[in-house]
């Protein structure tokens, strides 16, 4: 049986190298690896197969039909790039962010990202590869490798828009199984989580990866779409601090000042809005909704985080700060 | 690489292409290095190329001897770089966005126009999110891994936790990693004669101090860094019945045990008063320190001090 990775790379040539569309049976004929007693509607199978292969890897053909005949051609436009630039700081974020990732067990798309670096550095021209990058990575550390396969499947089932169905247990340890239209993955603390709609719940929620198991994708019609795309969800909505679970909204003023300046950003976690002062301080007006919850994270990340609104928040910080002297009095 | 399938195999062989199109030598390290692969692998798929071309008459002229690749005429075809797909696209930039590369940055923009025509940027960083530290530690992460690549000393400015004034100090960068969410600097300080864990985003200025060193042979462990808790003296903490986020992820190396009323009794390990009064005192009166009595009056103080500063 010839190799059919070799079959994969000999058809690749052929369909760039032609000049003219050509048909599946010049294919057939021409291209090493097919079987030459192979009978047709086998032959058709496996030509299917392969060019879904082709354009798993990027390469995208052009159907031509004349009469009930069908020939192929490469879409040259739509398959080859073009050369890019970097500057000297991007090649180097760009090798360290690669070369962290291939090695982290707990990043989702190793593969992907393998051929990604290879035709980026192709299109890019030279790589410095004159040391090993210190740099190593893990972005989630509970069962790493799990983590990073239930999100691979994640990431595909919300691209391809299917239904995911998995056991979970919550945090109060209760078991269920659940149905839902994933909508968006993030990493976290350590953490990957799902944010997706709960089709029994009849809302949306927030999963972290590492408490599901027995993760399935809907396997029925896979190329047709289980849910409608939802415009305007954007997972950064989801990717919520602690002092933001719960029903009560409302918005709440912050400023980092002294070394916590330079790290608003990084704390803020791309919530609310964030504005330098005059003074160099910065102010946060973000959506809260607990108070309590809210005063112990800013003592918690200080010093230097002030809470200004609202009153209650100011209020319960300094009540719960009396307690804790009382208590240690 | 274990249990690759054909498809996956197929896709190397094609990206490792473009990679040939100029003839004469390649070094196998370098043809590795862009492929995100090891030299084996790459000269196993070097050895596959050499029996595959458009018809028997026109192969990929390439052999390997010793640690090179010799391209030894032009490619049948298939010689220009292909087009990230959307996968490929998500997982690069998945990848930059945990080094804290912003999804709106030039860099990012400029890469999605390699990608396939099918592909929305800005779509794919609304579903996708891989990002130990938002807020852009791009600049830092950058800045660190060159010094460290070419074995430059740091000038870096740098608040610990808990610290009201950013210090500057110099040392020798060995390497970055990322672990339960956040960036840190592995370093040598000359000052300390001592290696030390900076976490990346408590650090507001990198520059190039001057210097050069060698790293040492051997890390330790990236993970090793953190002072091992049992190696720690211990608080007992004692927390309110219903308190959250009771884990060894919150409180690391800590024991928890729960009583009959309901309360939770910790052994908390810590290396410095700093930390564990910051995080007792945040719980407002849910959590408290039974002893040492260092422990207690350092919240006491810290709580007095945030009274004073409302």
């Amino acid at each position: 049986m010839p190799d059919p990775a070799e079959r994969l790379v000999n058809l690749a040539l052929f369909l760039a190298a032609a000049r003219e569309p050509v048909s599946a049976a010049q294919i057939q004929a021409q291209v090493a690896g097919y079987p030459v007693s192979q009978a047709e509607s086998a032959f058709l199978r496996m030509f299917e197969r392969d060019k879904e292969d082709l354009l798993s890897a990027g390469l995208v053909l052009d159907v031509v039909r004349s009469g009930d005949t069908e020939r192929y051609r490469l879409d040259r436009e739509a398959t080859f790039a073009g050369e890019l630039a970097l500057e000297p700081d991007e090649a180097m974020l760009v090798r360290t962010a690669a070369s962290a990732m291939l090695t982290d067990p707990s990043f989702p798309f190793v593969e992907d990202l393998r051929m990604a670096l290879a035709k980026l550095t192709a299109a890019a021209g030279t790589c410095d590869a004159s040391a090993p990058t210190p740099v190593v990575s893990l972005l989630a550390d509970e069962a790493p490798a799990v983590q990073a396969e239930s999100v691979a499947a994640l990431a595909r089932a919300l691209s391809a828009r299917k239904i995911v169905a998995f056991e979970y247990t919550n945090l109060e340890g209760r078991h269920a199984a659940r149905r839902v239209e994933p909508l968006g993955v993030f990493a976290r603390d350590g953490r990957w989580y799902l944010v997706g709609y709960d089709t029994d719940a009849a809302g949306m929620r927030v999963f972290a990866v590492a408490r599901m198991t027995d993760l399935e994708i809907n396997a029925i019609k896979p190329k047709s779409p289980d849910f409608d795309a939802r415009e305007g969800f954007d997972i950064r909505e989801w990717m919520v601090l602690p002092f933001q679970w719960g029903p009560d909204r409302f918005t709440a003023l912050l400023r980092f000042s002294g070394p916590l300046a330079g790290r608003a950003g990084g704390l803020a976690g791309a919530q609310g809005v964030l504005e330098v002062g005059a003074d160099g301080t910065v102010l946060w007006r973000v959506g809260a909704a607990e108070s309590r919850s809210l005063a112990g994270w800013a003592l918690a990340n200080g010093p230097g985080i002030e809470v200004l609104e609202p009153a209650e928040a100011r209020e319960a910080l300094s009540a719960g700060l009396r307690e804790v002297v009382a208590a240690h009095g | 690489m274990a249990r690759t399938t054909p498809t996956e195999r197929a896709r190397r062989l094609l990206a490792l292409l473009p990679h040939l199109r100029e003839q004469g030598t390649h070094s196998l390290a370098r043809l590795a290095e862009a492929l995100g692969t090891d030299e084996a692998s790459v000269a196993a798929d070097l050895g596959t190329l050499s029996v595959c071309g458009v018809d028997d008459w026109d192969l990929v002229a390439v052999y390997v001897e010793d640690d090179e690749a010799v391209v030894f005429g032009e490619l049948p075809a298939l010689d220009r770089p292909v087009r990230l797909t959307a996968a490929e696209a998500r997982a690069l930039l998945a990848a930059l966005d945990a080094c804290g590369v912003d999804p709106d940055s030039p860099l990012v923009e400029r890469i999605g126009t390699l990608a396939s025509g099918a592909l929305d940027a800005a779509s794919l960083s609304r579903t996708v999110r891989a990002a130990i530290a938002p807020g852009g530690l791009a600049h830092t992460h950058a800045a660190l891994s060159a010094l460290a690549c070419a074995g430059h000393t740091a000038r870096i400015t740098y608040a610990s936790r808990g610290d009201d004034v950013a210090t500057e100090r110099v040392v020798e960068p060995w390497r970055l990693f990322a672990s339960r969410g956040a960036w840190y600097l592995q370093a040598w300080s000359p000052e300390a004669e001592a290696d030390r864990t900076y976490r990346l985003d408590r650090i507001t200025a990198v520059e190039p101090a001057g210097g050069t060193f060698t790293p040492p042979q051997g890390l330790p462990a990236a993970t090793d860094a953190a002072p091992d808790p049992a190696t720690l003296p211990r608080a007992v903490i004692v927390f309110a019945h219903d308190a959250p986020d009771l884990t060894a992820r919150e409180w690391p190396g800590a024991t928890f045990e729960r009583r009959a009323d309901g309360t939770v009794v910790a052994a908390v390990p810590f290396a410095g008063t700093a930390w564990i009064a910051r995080m007792v005192a945040s719980r407002l009166g849910d959590a408290v320190v039974t002893g040492p009595a260092e422990v207690r009056s350092a919240v006491v103080r810290l709580a007095l001090d945030e009274i004073a500063g409302l």
